[in-house]
């Protein structure tokens, strides 16, 4: 009897704490719910809070009007701006008169290679393809788009690749099993981590179908897909080190070709012998490949670069096999030979620190001692010099087989593209205007050929590089694209004259010991030439209006009567010496250059010496004491003097009354912004995360981030669009709307954007962007990818535009004009120097002044200066030894000042609150970070233990720093559509959402069962 | 009367090892390269620590005899390790979820494997513990 009393006490007993442990999962629970509320919302698809907005006229409180009155208009205005995209952004080759396909040919497509059925349509991890099924306009790969233009292809060779899918998958180790791909993916970010090439050799082939070869007979039109892929924290590491040791491929770079993929484009040249067909090859990369044997392999008829095609793209890559449209694409990149042998690639990778501090992200260093040449700075100025027999350009050093010529270097020079038809482009005047600082150029394209086409007008400048330069290491590229443009279709015969206007500054140079050492921009005086063409023929043009010809050594002689030129007589340092809102613009960055903090450690490439200051290799340094302590990330002693910032004041306003204020001088922005409180700034500044949150003292609405480059595309149009159309939303949609479940990263990559080379497709991509974020309001949109391509290997390029600062500039500006017009908040990113994945949080990236400022800094500036973005991201690495986000002049004095940025600034994805340099960030205009965590001063004290009111109320430089923070991000908002459907009286109810119920459900149930059980175990053992 | 062991004890040791290894494995974390910074959340170490203790205690006390404080220990002791679980999920889940992402690399992944051990190892005592409440240490046989 009393052991069954003793059993009683110990169910009760253990009853009691199962129901105590539920109740405390739901009470811990709800805590960290709340920690997590909005993420939460945003997976499940619901939402903590309602706007309610009432008596007010919906014409006065809906700003932004879309171009679409329906959702299928919209998803296919997408998919039409997207085909357009690839049809102007695929670039041809070579070509042997093998396209466009004939009627005929269409019905004979042999696919080869894995990646032709399962190719790279979107980067992994960043711009990745959403792909879209049930809606108005579902998504589609190669195969689909073939069928859906009508192309028929070899059904066996389908059927063959099929049952060969398990050998070309890569499965990617993460926790808790794998993932699959059925594309080709990058190598991991780690050092040491190597490409695999997956392509079918010729026994599996074989092996599957002995007969395959045979199939091609009645399909003999052979397109071979050659894929690398792009991936955010990714790399190929350069040359044989980056290939898998394990396979005997002949491969020597990553980006080179494998024997495999050799053998797989030779078989298909062997069967056109018999077939009588042809061999089109299509490279389905963003990176720049090595495929000099490819141009050299005469058994390819016709070779496109498709880049990365998007969920739309493929459509445009068939217009072009089929010549519906002709294609007009040009390189954004150069294609080398050899990637490995260019300056830049010597310092790529993961270089650590010989006293690196991992713990503490110190980790790497990359020295960019290539100075400004890059890309086809580098291979047309070391040809130049070479015509020129200067600067000892001919020597061995940085040559594929001793003795650097450019043929035997280049591939495809940047710019390049060929068309179904030819055109000429004369260059008719050239007017400089140094008041305005704007150079305008008339050029005249004529259709010499017999098909319809667009062309691409590209702007060069060669300016001169005096005996001044030398002097002052001024580095100076022997072609610069200045500007650019994109005809109409002109018809064969046909004329048309376009009209640019280039930004004078683009010819202008860096000179860090301008204006008595203060630095500043310079032009030298010296006779200026203009041309057009790609880089090469530009430049060759150049060469020949200065006497020189094939017999110098010219790739080609070049058209003299294509050049125009200007003279300035005399050095001009003032023209440049004020930003357009009159900041003075000096040296800011001389603490970039390694030399800085450690003296004469670094020899900077200069056209000079080719052959004596090529770039070393800078690994294994050992960063000094000081250098140590700043990359320690703790760089602001906060102070305790006191603070007269005035927060929390009770002035009646809400943000919905500076809607559409563009004037940040309004003294009516100070009085809404007095309102806010200390807290509301520490907590939104240290957790802004994900989306910026509501802050209620002044009505400022959560406004939801996104990613990506490829389009806006972490949520379902439907996630945040209002179903309520009683509100009077033009957007508003039906709970049920087929196109709900559609997201926006649909776009090819940006390279393809920027091979069009033309701003008015740019621009339609931001407006078609801009339109998608009106019905799903998705307002902040980090899409606008600057970086450079320093170096191919950069797996994460596919994000990017170019190689090229102005390139990628003047796109970048276009798409986030267009975007702002539907009143997106278009963030340029990453600023800056992000242009490498290794060790990206840590690494310190070192270089020159001039690099920078004609570098990144000039990619991302025209998107801030000129299209005024009212968003940015900064970046992970290090600019020089400070984080991005801490460096005492970058953000504050370039981008704020120089550049008058005042919109919103984020942090990138950095977890580390140590790194994220909270306090320091703000100082120099960072207004988020982009951690989450609960709506309070206790988490946010919590994660940086530093950010308390005590410590912050008192100083006065932070407490300002903070409103000022907030002032931006409130103008951002204001002036965005975020506040559509805002008014004065609009007010935020809390809802609970059902998961609040269940919460609150299981702890007052659980909580009584608890109880209960404890009143059981009480009776049972009173009873013993 | 004598006490015989029963599975109690087993249940208990296992609860109060499980979350030891918990508090082991997340002192070991935040010493790696990759979670130093996170620092040290010292309410997650005071409630695991105190939820071993409470394990502990009842065991003793269950080797003696029942008695009510060997019946309230068990249940402070799971809601005690319940509690420290959950705390160290909400310290850890947005860094994990960075790895697994952006933050993705071999060194980061290889620096993670002590949080997940720790997160593991917290919810097995966590389960554990609760079983355990539903047992006696030992129980009294008749000599």
């Amino acid at each position: 009897m009393k052991g069954n009393k003793r059993a009683s006490q110990r169910v009760w007993r253990g009853l009691a704490s199962l129901c105590a442990c539920v109740t405390t999962v739901a009470l811990v629970g709800t805590n960290i719910v709340n920690g997590f509320r909005t993420d939460i919302d945003k997976f499940l698809g619901t939402s903590s809070t309602k706007v309610i907005t009432e008596n007010a006229d919906p014409s006065e409180i809906y700003t932004y009007q879309s171009d679409y009155t329906s959702t299928t208009d919209l998803v296919k205005a997408i998919a039409d701006v997207a085909e357009r995209m690839s049809e102007e952004g695929t670039v041809l080759l070579k070509n042997n008169g093998a396209l466009p396909l004939s009627a005929d040919e269409k019905g004979k497509i042999s696919l080869l290679g894995f990646s032709s059925y399962n190719p790279v349509m979107g980067g992994i991890m960043g711009s990745s393809l959403t792909a879209n099924h049930g809606t108005d306009a579902d998504t589609v790969n190669f195969v689909e788009a073939l069928k859906a233009r009508g192309f028929t292809y070899n059904p066996d060779l389908e059927t063959l690749y099929k049952g060969l899918e398990s050998s070309y998958v890569t499965e990617v180790a993460s926790w808790g099993g794998t993932i699959t791909y059925n594309t080709i993916t990058a190598p991991a970010n780690s050092d040491g981590s190597f490409f695999t090439s997956k392509e079918p050799s010729q026994s599996a082939l074989n092996g599957a179908n002995a007969g395959w070869k045979d199939t091609m007979n009645n399909y003999n039109v052979m397109i071979v897909t050659i894929a690398r892929a792009g991936s955010e924290n990714a790399n190929y590491t350069p040359g044989t080190a980056g290939v898998d040791p394990s396979q005997n491929l002949n491969q020597t770079d990553p980006l080179g070709l494998s024997d495999d993929e050799r053998d797989l484009i030779q078989a298909a040249i062997d069967a056109k012998a018999s077939n009588g067909g042809k061999v089109i090859v299509l490279l389905n990369n963003a990176s720049a490949m090595e495929i000099q044997e490819l141009a050299d392999n005469e058994g390819i008829d016709a070779m496109l670069q498709i880049g990365l095609p998007g969920g739309y793209g493929f459509y445009g890559v068939c217009d072009i096999l089929d010549g519906t449209v002709n294609p007009s694409g040009h390189l954004t990149d150069t294609y080398a030979v050899d990637n490995e042998l260019s300056p830049a690639a010597q310092n790529y990778g993961f270089l650590m620190w010989a006293n690196a501090q991992p713990e503490l992200n110190i980790n790497s260093a990359i020295v960019e001692a290539e100075g400004i040449y890059t890309g086809y700075k580098y291979y047309e100025t070391r040809y130049a010099d070479c015509v020129l027999g200067q600067g000892n350009a001919g020597s061995n050093v940085g040559s594929i087989n001793g003795g650097w010529t450019y043929a035997n270097e280049v591939t495809y020079p940047f710019g390049y593209g060929l068309s179904y038809t030819t055109f000429t482009q004369k260059l008719e005047s050239i007017s400089v205007d140094t008041a305005a600082q704007t150079v305008t150029a008339t050029v005249t394209v004529t259709n010499t050929g017999s098909v319809a086409g667009k062309d691409a007008v590209q702007l060069y400048l060669s300016a001169p590089y005096t005996d001044y330069d030398k002097q002052n290491g001024v580095e100076k590229a022997a072609i610069s694209l200045i500007d650019y443009g994109k005809t109409g279709v002109i018809e064969p015969g046909a004329s048309e004259t376009v009209t640019l206007t280039a930004d004078l500054l683009y010819a202008a140079s860096w000179d860090s010991n301008a204006n008595g050492g203060k630095g500043g921009y310079i032009m030298d005086d010296g006779t200026y030439y203009f041309s057009v063409g790609d880089s090469h023929t530009a430049l060759n043009n150049v060469l020949a209006a200065q006497g020189f010809s094939s017999a110098n050594g010219m790739t080609a002689d070049g058209d003299a009567s294509n050049v125009q030129t200007w003279t300035l007589d005399a050095m001009d340092t003032s023209t440049f010496a004020k930003s357009d809102n009159g900041t003075d613009v000096v040296n800011q960055l001389q603490d970039l250059d390694l030399n800085h903090w450690m003296p004469d450690t670094v020899t900077y490439l200069t056209r000079a010496d080719w052959e004596g200051t090529f770039p070393k290799t800078y690994s294994n340094l050992t960063a000094t004491d000081e250098m140590m302590t700043i990359m320690k990330n703790d760089n602001y002693q906060m102070q305790n003097s006191g603070s007269d910032v005035v927060f929390g004041a009770e002035n009646s306003m809400t943000l919905a009354n500076l809607k559409g204020v563009t004037d940040i001088n309004d003294p009516n922005w100070d009085k809404l912004m007095d309102q806010i409180t200390l807290e509301e700034c520490m907590i939104r500044t240290g957790f802004g995360g994900t989306s910026t949150k509501i802050i209620e003292s002044i009505m400022s609405p959560e406004t939801i981030q996104n990613d990506g480059p490829n389009g806006i595309y972490s949520y379902p149009l439907s996630q945040y669009a209002n179903t309520d159309k009683s509100t009077g939303d033009p957007c508003a949609i039906d709970a049920n709307d087929p196109n709900g479940s559609y997201m926006g990263g649909v776009m090819c990559n940006e390279t393809v954007v920027a091979q069009t080379f033309n701003k008015d497709l740019a621009e339609e991509y931001g407006k078609v962007m801009g339109n998608f974020s009106l019905w799903s309001n998705l307002t902040i949109w980090w899409g606008i990818g600057v970086n450079l391509h320093r170096c191919p290997y950069n797996a994460r390029n596919h994000e990017y535009y170019s190689e090229d600062p102005v390139l990628s500039a003047l796109q970048g500006a276009a798409t986030v004009a267009g975007a702002q017009q539907y009143g997106v908040i278009a963030a340029p990113k990453h600023i800056a120097f992000n242009d490498s994945e290794c060790n990206r949080t840590g690494v310190a990236t070192f270089m020159t002044e001039q690099k920078a400022r004609e570098g990144e800094l000039r990619a991302m500036q025209a998107s801030i200066e000129d299209a005024h973005a009212l968003g940015a991201m900064s970046a992970y690495n290090r600019a020089g030894v400070y984080t991005d986000n801490a460096h005492p002049t970058l953000l504050k004095n370039i981008v704020r000042g120089e550049w008058g940025f005042q919109g919103l600034f984020s942090e990138d994805f950095i977890m580390d609150p140590s790194y994220v340099t909270l306090k320091e960030a703000v100082l120099n205009g960072i207004t988020m970070s982009c951690n989450t965590g609960d709506n309070s001063m206790g988490a946010v004290s919590g994660y940086y233990g530093y950010w308390t009111v005590d410590n912050v109320q008192n100083d006065p430089q932070l407490t300002a720093a903070l409103k000022q923070a907030m002032k931006w991000q409130a103008y951002a908002l204001a002036n965005s559509n975020a506040m559509d459907g805002y008014s004065s009286s609009t007010r935020v109810e809390t809802v609970r959402t059902f998961y609040d119920n269940a919460l609150t459900a299981v702890e007052v149930v659980f909580a009584l069962l608890t109880v209960g059980c404890i009143v059981m175990y009480v009776r049972s053992r009173k009873k013993a | 009367m004598k006490r015989k062991i029963s599975a109690g004890l087993i249940i208990s040791c296992i609860a109060a090892i499980a979350a030891l290894v918990g508090v082991i494995a997340y002192v070991v974390n935040t010493g790696t390269n990759y979670y130093a910074k996170m620092g040290v959340d010292v309410m997650v170490l005071v409630l695991l620590i105190a939820g071993v203790v409470c394990e502990l205690i009842t065991i003793v006390l269950g080797i003696k005899g029942t008695s009510i404080v060997g019946d309230i220990l068990p249940v402070c002791g799971s809601v005690l390790i319940t509690a420290g679980a959950l705390m160290l999920v909400n310290a850890r889940i947005a860094n994990l979820a960075a790895v697994f992402t952006f933050e993705n690399s071999a060194a980061n992944m290889a620096d993670t494997t002590s949080c997940i051990v720790a997160i593991a190892a917290c919810v097995v005592g966590m389960l554990v513990s609760i079983l355990a409440s539903f047992f006696d240490i030992t129980t009294e046989v008749k000599a």
